[in-house]
């Protein structure tokens, strides 16, 4: 039976080829949009769940409420004695870590091969337990119990020594300390938190790099992400309960600060896309491009299937005797249902093939899309191809039920006699085709939208210059200490025009603390974000001051206690004349010896806060050099080679600040480039099947036209007449898709300080566009017909 | 085997009936041979396909074999219209995308008869129409008279007890509807019972008994 269905598809798509074109090519467009989101998906929904102990781990986040910084007040960082503490107080708590990291460390294999890699120090062995490590040289439990040891991942170990056995080899960290290798682990899996770590060393060899490690352990310092297992089938939100005590007995007793904080248990499960605190071992997921993807591919998925829906029904009439005939030698309803079924299922597994193809031939771009490196191996994994295999089965389900439906309920006495439903049906039909349309323009509107607001971002005056700015970040303190001496060479060169140190960029201050000023009303204490630069700060990047001096090498005081405040500092301290004033930072004095014209520090989705500069070498990361735009490799090369004068042994690593700034709108740049794909797409898949609707609406309707024409309408008369019942489809589409993309977009304005206003013009712009872009589709249908000879049509029938 | 009580066909549209069949009392026995005649409009079509199980009546009775048709589910309907009936049109219906053996074998497949069995019976007919060469080809590389020969053979080869044909000559030429009437005449002969809607005074002849309708009576 399944053999003659298959039989009847098959011959079906080899005979009408448009037919067949157009409804594979929508549905293997849709497969393959969907079969690479799906990747996309599970990789992050299954981030950092592939451990055993995944359901019963948690990470203390803590609250300080007020204290907003880069958009949030809580963090994710906590104190180096926590762990310890709640293992201690709480008899749920089964088991901690304690970890950091450091990044870009400059890693030495036989003082020769040079790396730079992230280390991440942690409580040993608890890591491994928790996070179930396999190892495979060495064992958990004492390969880091010695100092300066180090255990390496299954790949770093076979970058650093090949087939070497690794253990018992050395590496040499930041040109001074000397670790051995006790130990190699199974490389985590991508979507794992540790996968960028293949060097952990111990707390302890961590603790020996420091010099002050009272007070880098002590209760007063924030740096460390806390994770607490607990025993099976406690309830998280029972220990934390009891966590305001810890603060109590613990962290404010020791520091003696009144500083109000909070303590949160976040499930591992929900700390990768549900994050909402500063600070993680690895950039995070982003539960919104999920979900927005999730919804594109829903988006043209429908869209593809509504084609095929609207190209079989419309050609459902054709087929209307074929069904007549077999029920009348006896199919019954449920047979016929099933053979209209498989013939979609046949349509979607043909599709599926050539979606196959292109997600093999998108997979670069689509990488570059979601910033995640999948291999072309991974579509072949047999997860993925059941998935992919689900997915196309259910793209051809979904598009043949209705079809199905329609085309099994034909009355064989009627159908038999010739009066077939050529008029039925269309009011659904219409009806779907806004449906696409509505999601098409929304679509484009929406892009356009979210394009004006980047351009926006991108035009908009920051308060400082960008352009022609190379930054170089100077990675570690010896490079800090030469730094004079390459400032120096660099001014040499003419096409440098200024050079400055600073511990940030303009495009983005993260540090912040609190300045005191004692008024007549008692003192006042502002949150305050913080930098340090030097003499040429001001000047290279072009920042105003609006009252006071710049830093002045003529004053000795200036590098020790001299402070410059933004506008919005002075306005928060409550001062109109603040050159002059006496600071309080941190327990030290500073006199303001200038007043900054604000500039916006951060992303424009925050407002612009207070800061202050200070100068302080030690604390200097960043060398930002102001160059002519002319002949700008030959000034890079000059950079380079002032660089290798200092610091040979640091790569050299340099960037543009617009491009820097540019980065920080990464995720609204995805998010933009996700949305004008999808709307390219959905606009697409929309008109291949208005051009298949045309093509046959035409052809229903020669005779009509050949009418027409003997009647003496001319050309442009049944050109209008049948083009214009499409558009007017494509009318009512906009009238859906204004208000949603209003909505959307509206919505996500919201999240930033500085926005467009929506103006009426880019729904204009967008309904127009796809008014346009249906009307050339349906064009070529409508214009062919209506130059064809009348009589031809007419004698035809 | 077939017995009309008082059927009635007709279409309500805005309180006007329109009527195509009215107060059909007919009974009809195994091993007949009718020829139904009337001019165009007069509801002979209807009454073949109300007696073939594929329109209802709008009101009456309809005993198949002494079974209750009119109160018959769907199901049921299809269950013994398919074991019991076979159809011929004057356009003949074949599927176009099937070849001759594979329109053969349809009725067969839906009857869920065995591949070796199915086999065996399409491989009989087509050596009894004298078609096995013919069996590859699709019905449009095929004559009227071919394609109506593959229908009849379509419409038998599920052993029916009954065969309604609508005007089965009604597109060939003298010559070929001749042929169709004697294969008619020898099913006939062999036992099946033949219901024919005709025009044509000749082709009624074949039959045993006419039937005559006008404006949806039975003329007596």
């Amino acid at each position: 039976m399944i053999k003659n269905y298959f039989k009847i598809v098959i011959r079906n798509i080899t005979r009408h080829k448009t037919f067949t074109f157009l409804n594979i090519s929508g549905l293997a467009i849709g497969i393959a949009v969907a079969s690479l989101i799906m990747l996309y998906v599970k990789f992050e929904w299954e981030y950092d769940k592939s451990y055993p102990n995944t359901d019963s781990i948690y990470r203390v986040i803590q609250r300080q409420p007020g204290n907003i910084f880069m958009g949030t007040d809580y963090f994710g960082v906590t104190q180096e004695p926590l762990g310890r503490t709640l293992q201690l107080e709480f008899p749920e708590v089964n088991n901690y870590v304690t970890m950091s990291s450091w990044k870009d460390v400059v890693i030495n294999i036989d003082r020769k091969k040079n790396y730079e890699e992230d280390i991440l120090y942690a409580t040993a062995p608890n890591l491994f337990n928790m996070f179930s490590f396999e190892f495979i040289q060495g064992n958990p439990e004492n390969a880091l119990s010695q100092q300066n040891t180090v255990i390496l991942s299954e790949n770093d170990a076979k970058k650093f020594f090949g087939n070497d056995n690794p253990v018992g080899k050395t590496i040499t960290v930041r040109e001074n300390e000397t670790w051995t290798v006790t130990g190699v682990f199974k490389s985590m899996p991508a979507n794992s938190q540790f996968a960028n770590y293949g060097i952990i060393t111990s707390f302890e060899t961590y603790a020996s790099t420091l010099n002050n490690r009272e007070q880098t352990f002590a209760w007063g310092n924030n740096s460390w992400c806390t994770y607490v297992q607990l025993k099976n089938g406690i309830n998280p939100e029972f220990t934390q309960t009891k966590l305001p005590y810890i603060i109590k007995k613990y962290v404010n007793s020791a520091t003696g600060s009144k500083k109000v904080r909070e303590y949160y248990l976040q499930s591992l499960k929900d700390t990768h896309l549900y994050n909402k605190a500063n600070f993680a071992l690895n950039e995070n997921g982003d539960i919104k491009i999920v979900l927005v993807l999730i919804a594109m591919a829903f988006i043209i998925i429908t869209i593809a299937s509504i084609n095929y829906m609207n190209l079989s029904t419309a050609r459902a009439s054709l087929r209307a005797r074929e069904v007549g005939v077999r029920k009348v030698i006896g199919a019954n309803k449920i047979q016929l249902i099933t053979q209209f079924v498989s013939d979609s299922i046949v349509y979607s597994i043909v599709a599926g093939i050539f979606a196959l193809i292109l997600d093999l031939l998108f997979l670069p771009s689509f990488n570059q899309l979601v910033g995640i490196k999948f291999s072309s191996t991974a579509l072949f994994q047999p997860s993925f191809l059941i998935g992919f295999l689900v997915i196309t089965l259910l793209v051809g389900l979904l598009s043949g039920a209705y079809p199905a439906f329609v085309l099994s309920n034909y009355q064989p006495a009627q159908v038999i006699k010739g009066d077939n439903a050529k008029g039925k049906h269309s009011a659904l039909r219409r009806i779907l085709v806004v449906t696409q349309f509505a999601a098409s323009i929304a679509l484009i509107a929406c892009t356009f939208i979210i394009l004006s607001q980047m351009n926006y971002i991108r035009n908009k005056d920051m308060g400082y210059n960008r352009e022609n700015i190379i930054v170089l970040p100077l990675k570690d303190a010896s490079v800090v200490k030469q730094l004079e001496l390459m400032k120096n060479d660099l001014n040499r060169h003419s096409s440098i025009v200024e050079v400055t140190a600073s511990s940030h960029l303009p495009i983005n201050i993260n540090s912040s603390t609190h300045v005191k000023i004692s008024g007549e009303t008692g003192e006042i204490d502002v949150q305050s974000y913080q930098m340090y630069g030097d003499y040429n700060f001001l000047p290279t990047f072009g920042i105003s001051i609006v009252d006071g001096r710049n830093f002045s090498k003529s004053v000795a005081t200036d590098s020790a206690n001299a402070v410059l405040i933004n506008q919005s500092l002075a306005r928060s301290l409550g001062l109109k004349d603040a050159v002059g004033k006496t600071l309080n930072i941190n327990g030290d004095k500073y006199n303001v010896i200038g007043i900054i014209k604000d500039f916006n520090m951060h992303s424009l989705h925050q407002k612009i806060l207070p800061l202050f500069i200070r100068m302080h070498e030690p604390w200097l990361q960043y060398l930002s050099i102001k160059t002519k735009s002319q002949d700008l490799p030959a000034t890079i090369d000059y950079i380079k080679s002032v660089w290798n004068r200092y610091a040979e042994q640091r790569a050299f690593d340099y960037s543009f600040l617009d491009s820097d700034f540019n980065s920080l709108y990464k995720r609204e740049e995805r998010f933009a480039e996700i949305v004008s794909y999808s709307s390219g797409l959905a606009i697409f898949i929309a008109c291949l099947g208005l051009l298949g609707l045309a093509s046959f609406i035409v052809e229903q309707k020669r005779k009509e036209i050949g009418i027409r024409k003997v009647l003496g309408a001319s050309v442009s008369d049944v050109v209008g007449t049948l083009s214009k019942q499409f558009l007017k489809l494509v009318f009512y589409a906009n009238i859906i898709a204004v208000p949603a993309a209003y909505y959307f977009m509206t919505n996500w304005l919201q999240d930033f300080a500085y926005r467009i206003n929506i103006s009426w013009w880019i729904f204009v712009l967008s309904g127009g566009m796809a008014l346009l872009i249906a009307l050339i589709t349906v064009s070529s249908q409508t214009i062919k017909a209506a130059l064809s000879n009348p009589v031809k049509s007419i004698r035809y029938e | 085997m077939i017995k009309l009580n008082n059927i009635s066909k007709y279409y309500e549209n805005k309180f006007i009936k329109t009527f195509v069949l009215r107060n059909i009392n007919l009974e009809i026995n195994e091993g007949e041979f009718i020829s139904v005649m009337g001019p165009s409009g007069a509801g002979k079509s209807t009454l073949l396909y109300i007696i073939g199980m594929l329109d209802t009546a709008s009101e009456g009775e309809y005993y198949f074999y002494d079974e209750p048709v009119h109160k018959m589910k769907e199901k049921k309907l299809t269950e013994l219209h398919k074991s019991h009936i076979g159809f011929v049109f004057q356009q003949y219906h074949l599927i176009d995308e099937l070849t001759v053996l594979e329109n053969l074998e349809t009725p067969l497949l839906y009857q869920k008869i065995k591949t070796s069995e199915r086999k065996g019976m399409v491989a009989d007919l087509l050596d009894r129409f004298n078609m096995v060469a013919k069996k590859d080809l699709f019905p449009n590389q095929l004559s009227g008279g071919q394609q109506q020969l593959v229908a009849i053979a379509r419409a038998i080869i599920t052993k029916p007890k009954l065969i309604l044909a609508d005007e089965p000559t009604g597109n060939l030429h003298s010559g070929q509807g001749k042929e169709i009437m004697e294969l008619l005449k020898k099913l006939n002969d062999e036992g099946t019972t033949i219901i024919q809607v005709t025009h044509s005074e000749e082709n009624a002849k074949y039959g045993n008994k006419i039937i005559k309708l006008n404006d949806g009576w039975i003329e007596k």
